[in-house]
């Protein structure tokens, strides 16, 4: 069914992710006349903010779920003559330079590009505690996709815990699409921190008038509301129903006494973002450790461009900063990439300084759900990593033995299921340090290898692979061993 | 492995426009009517089936990020294979099937 490329096909620029940042990209390059292909895995543009009900369907009119009115013009520029768009379809990989491997429904290819921008995102950042596995504990992202992409509530009574602004847009998408929210506990004291912080919320108004907005709602929707707590456990033996929240303690992990319980059909979990960087992380680009951002993400210039020549990262992709600031991005990198290729007018002011106005309320809105330290919700018995089934007792285990996730994966199989580490790889990360008394930053993610989401294998059957080259024979060594 | 139904939510409806209905897949060999080009995941979880698989250890496990990402909602589409199901549309006469344990092989 694949079939073989012919020479690799040149395009402008390649962008990876037809969300926000990957649509105001590719509407600034056409709107200078430069080409571009587009590659995203969904039957639809949008991402997860700018997400649309199925094709086929309209959201009805006085829809109840809150949507971003500027997601239908944003979306055109998909049909835009300049624009070659590739729906359903994977890049996962990148094997010469500005070449990257694609595959979808009609098989595999390459294209080589002047620039490829990765626009690839964010998924919600994993938090483990107990019961996070059972059916009807969705993510805040998974919530918000049923509601805004398959017009489907989650449950009839739900609760919604976690830790920034997800929490109240989650809890308000839900008390207006008619679900009793039950319960909203967020672990930060972030009323508390934005009114010290009005200032820099001030920045931008329309984002804090939302907020204000969505505050309000949860207040007029009865839900018992409580900041500084945390989940505890999840009940349910085939799926959830109840969550025992806590007062989030001195060290990060549930107090034992302050508790309160509650009954729910759907348990909401928004511990915040984590970028979907594993592009970056394949290519080997350096990155950086900025748990405000999300944890590692990946060095840039002030041009957007990693350290690898042609390779650009925006959006939430480069450190989560939310969709204004991926447009923003968007927008941006346009312009630059224009000057670039077709050697036009120097960057535009005006779109630095609104970047950098966005970037000022992000500092304050980090400022608002910061937490004294990190969260430690997971017992000993606590799965951790969900496609293999490691519990964080067994990845303390194989730490007190070496303290390397790299190791630890090979010993326990955490982080070689289908989610590639997406779920497990940042908890992993600090349990591990904790286990072997390291700062979070030495915990060393391993190596992002190709493909970069799982593609099945008529994609890779459908590639021409040049002759296999051997690898550099470099002798392993481990900190510690005894002298061989 | 069966919760309570959760309907679409009394605020909550699809607008049709092109004249698309409800059609009928089956789920273990069970008949589930769900609109068409909306997504398997959402139709198991609105007809009550909120376990679609079981995890390594036998655990029941669901839809959880509905974006592709964590492959909690993982099922077997007869000609198709493994496939997330929160990014497969439903249409008539597809036979899924719930993965369960270490099932790796399959259609």
């Amino acid at each position: 069914m694949g079939s073989v490329s012919d020479a690799p096909v040149r395009a402008g620029v390649a962008i990876i992710g037809a969300g926000p940042a990957g649509l105001a990209t590719a509407a600034a390059l056409v709107r200078r006349g430069i080409a571009c292909a587009v590659f995203d895995d969904n039957v639809q543009g949008g991402g997860q903010y700018f997400r649309q009900v199925p094709p086929g369907f309209a959201a009805p009119a006085g829809d109840p779920v809150p949507r971003d009115p500027r997601a239908r013009d944003s979306l055109t520029v998909l049909a835009h003559p300049l624009v070659a768009y590739h729906p359903l379809t994977t890049v996962w990989s990148m094997p010469e330079p500005l070449t990257i491997a694609h595959a979808g429904p009609g098989g595999g290819g390459r294209l080589t590009a002047a620039a490829i921008v990765v626009a690839t995102g964010a998924h919600d950042r994993p938090c483990p505690f107990p019961g996070w596995t059972l059916p009807g504990v969705v993510s805040a992202g998974g919530c918000l996709n049923l509601l805004k992409g398959q017009a489907m509530l989650p449950g009839k009574r739900v609760a919604v815990v976690g830790n920034g602004p997800l929490v109240l847009v989650a809890a308000y998408s839900l008390h207006k699409a008619g679900a009793e929210v039950a319960l909203v506990a967020e672990a930060a004291m972030a009323t508390r921190n934005g009114l010290r912080a009005w200032a820099g919320m001030a920045r931008a108004p329309g984002l804090l008038a939302k907020g204000i907005i969505y505050r309000a709602g949860i207040r007029t929707s009865g839900a018992i509301y409580r900041e500084g707590w945390v989940a505890a456990e999840a009940h349910g033996t085939d799926c959830v129903t109840a969550v025992t929240v806590a007062r989030l303690g001195p060290g990060g992990s549930p107090d034992p006494a302050e508790r309160l319980r509650v009954d729910v059909d759907a348990l909401v979990v928004g511990y915040g973002l984590a970028p979907s960087g594993e592009f970056a992380r394949m290519l080997g680009c350096g990155h950086r450790f900025e748990p405000s951002r999300g944890g590692w993400i990946v060095n840039r210039s002030d041009e957007f461009e990693t350290d690898v020549p042609g390779v650009f990262v925006v959006g939430d992709a480069a450190g989560i900063g939310g969709a204004e600031i991926a447009l923003a991005e968007g927008r941006l990198i346009g312009s630059i990439l224009a000057r670039r290729i077709a050697g036009g007018a120097s960057v535009a002011g005006a779109e630095r300084r609104k970047l950098a106005r966005l970037e000022r309320f992000r500092t304050a809105l980090e400022g608002v759900y910061a937490l004294p330290r990190p969260l430690d919700l997971a017992r000993s018995d606590t799965i951790v990593c969900r496609c293999e089934d490691v519990t964080k007792q067994r990845i303390v285990e194989a730490a007190q033995g070496r303290p390397d996730l790299s190791w630890i994966k090979v010993a326990t199989r955490m982080s070689m299921g289908r989610c590639q580490g997406r779920n497990c790889l940042g908890p992993a990360a600090r349990i591990t340090a904790e286990a072997g008394g390291l700062p979070e930053i030495e915990a060393t993610w391993p190596r992002m290898r190709p493909p970069v989401r799982p593609v099945p294998i008529e994609a890779l059957l459908s590639e021409e692979l040049g002759p296999p080259r051997s690898p550099d024979l470099v002798e392993p060594s481990f900190a510690g061993d005894a002298a061989a | 492995m069966h919760g309570p139904p959760i309907s679409r939510g009394a605020g909550l409806r699809l607008t049709v426009l092109d004249g698309t209905s409800l059609v009928e897949f089956r789920f273990d060999g069970r008949p589930v009517m769900a609109p068409r080009g909306t997504s398997i995941a959402a139709a198991l979880i609105e007809h009550g089936r909120r376990a679609s698989r079981t995890s390594l250890s036998g655990s029941p496990r669901g839809y959880y990020c509905g974006m592709g990402v964590c492959w909690e909602c993982v099922v077997s589409v007869k000609g198709r294979g493994h496939v997330r199901g929160c990014m497969e549309p439903v249409a008539a006469g597809l036979e899924v099937l719930s993965l369960s344990g270490t099932d790796g092989l399959g259609e």
